[in-house]
């Protein structure tokens, strides 16, 4: 039943869910997953996100990155550097605002999926028949 | 678990860069990810190189620049879009507020200098620092970059110079001046030999230089055709027959005084007064050639005139002529030659008022 669509954006997300459905998510997803984990690195996320969702959901770097960059741009974001030699390992972590930013972005998320819900009539309410 | 050395993440980091990725951060990012990968993923014996080839296309869909670019965006478009917006909007708003303007101005209508005032801010002020910051943006090469901006600031300074020269305001010579000649005689050479040499630029390179050299040119010319050689001489020579005559007739007053008039001295008094005042002004405009800071002088001059006329309105002066008030206040807002005969026609005034008085009282006793 699961689709990838081969889309010209597929930069974004894909595996098993069209990009553009999960194309708006991606910021909520990685936020509420650092205010989860407290401390994570790019590879550790799209490796985080794919377990949990048993595969479902796959970040591609293409989308990842950018995203995280425009939320530290943002304020969003703290970040700490661990050095390997050449190799660096940038750390993210939520700063206030971003804790603040989390927890509007899923409630928001959260009543957006009640409403889909409610609206392609998924879940018939009582009296709602 | 298969670890990484060092030579591979040498080659990893090199074949990121060769790729295009410039942003440290990213390229970091990229690096430590694509470690992980190998380390997480690669069998013992799987080829390096082999390995990495294939597990690079996850990253993109074309280039790996894609990345770099959609970080880019995210990370400018914000500003990015609002800017280009104003700028749009300033640019509309300095079309129309020049236009308006210039009708304004033709028809002596009121608020043409406030409409060209305000064209020349949002011009200067909003739009090119605008176009500055988004050509910087969009500009690839760091010196089209440096040129670009170079070009622009010219030109900020010189238009602001024009509103300055328009509004009567200081420095707006020397704004106009130094940024013409800086950009005829600076930028258009930077600008031909930084470009010239690509020939996907050459053609278009070569025509607007030899254009920007001509409005350069014409605009340098027009400083020094403000008036002419023949203009300034005849002027110097009306200041100075002006002058010459004045003292005469002084001297000539002088004499009549003399010849006890004693009933004048008041006049006398005042007379001096204003001439001295004129002289002052005179001294300093020539001592600096120049019309600027004269403030005190003018406005010694202007209270000695206002003490002259408060006198002369009395009807027993009915011979004597006013001295204007308002040719003083735009002294120093004309050219020196200019000033200097209007300074001296007023100085003849006087003395023909004192003049005509004095004969006047002179014959009335004869009588």
């Amino acid at each position: 039943m699961y689709y990838c669509l081969i889309h010209k954006k597929v930069m974004y997300i894909c595996l098993m869910y069209s990009s553009e459905l999960i194309k708006g998510t991606l910021k909520t997803i990685v936020l509420n997953l650092l205010k989860e984990q407290g401390k994570m690195y790019g590879y550790e996320i799209t490796q985080r996100v794919k377990e949990l969702t048993g595969g479902k959901i796959q970040i591609t770097e293409g989308a990842l990155y950018p995203t995280l960059h425009s939320l530290e741009k943002n304020g969003e974001l703290a970040t700490e550097k661990e050095y390997f030699g050449k190799r660096v390992r940038k750390y993210y972590t939520l700063t206030e605002q971003g804790q603040t930013t989390t927890t509007e972005k899923v409630n928001e998320l959260t009543e957006f999926m009640k409403t889909m819900k409610f609206l392609l009539d998924l879940e018939p309410q009582v009296g709602n028949a | 678990m298969r670890n990484v050395s060092v030579e591979e993440v040498e080659f990893i980091l090199s074949d990121i860069e060769a790729r295009g990725v410039v942003l440290e951060d990213l390229r970091d990012n990229l690096l430590d990810h694509m470690c992980c990968i190998i380390e997480d993923e690669m069998n013992e014996t799987e080829d390096f190189k082999v390995f990495y080839e294939s597990v690079l296309p996850r990253f993109f869909k074309e280039s790996l620049l894609e990345i770099q670019v959609e970080t880019d965006n995210l990370i400018k478009f914000k500003n990015f879009y609002s800017m280009k917006k104003i700028m749009k909007i300033s640019g509309i708003a300095t079309v129309f507020f020049t236009i308006m303007g210039a009708v304004l101005k033709t028809m002596h209508l009121p608020g043409a200098g406030m409409a060209i005032v305000l064209g020349g801010f949002t011009f200067s002020l909003i739009f090119l620092p605008l176009l500055i910051a988004i050509k910087f943006k969009d500009e690839e090469s760091k010196v089209d970059k440096a040129v670009f901006s170079f070009g622009f600031l010219i030109a900020i300074i010189l238009s602001a110079g024009l509103i300055f020269k328009i509004m009567h305001w200081p420095f707006a010579n020397v704004m106009m001046l130094s940024s013409t000649v800086v950009f005829t005689f600076v930028y258009v050479p930077v600008y031909f030999f930084t470009r010239v040499r690509r020939a996907e630029l050459r053609f278009n390179t070569i025509v607007n230089s030899v254009m920007m050299m001509a409005c350069g040119g014409i605009f340098f010319t027009l400083f020094d055709l403000s008036f002419s050689r023949e203009f300034e001489k005849q002027m110097v020579e009306n200041h100075i027959y002006l002058h010459q005559n004045s003292d005469r007739l002084l001297e000539s007053n002088d004499r009549l005084y003399n010849a006890e008039v004693e009933n004048a001295k008041g006049l006398h008094m005042l007379s001096k007064g204003v001439n001295e005042a004129i002289e002052k002004v005179t001294t300093k405009i020539e001592k600096y050639n120049s019309t600027a800071s004269l403030s005190n002088e003018l406005s010694q001059l202007e209270k000695a005139i206002e003490q002259y006329e408060a006198l002369t309105k009395q009807e027993e002066y009915s011979e004597i002529r006013a001295l204007r008030l308002e040719d003083v206040r735009i002294i120093d807002r004309i050219n020196v030659e200019l000033a200097k005969n209007t300074l001296a026609r007023m100085q003849q005034q006087l003395a023909v008022n004192e003049n005509c008085y004095l004969t006047s009282i002179l014959s009335a006793e004869s009588k």
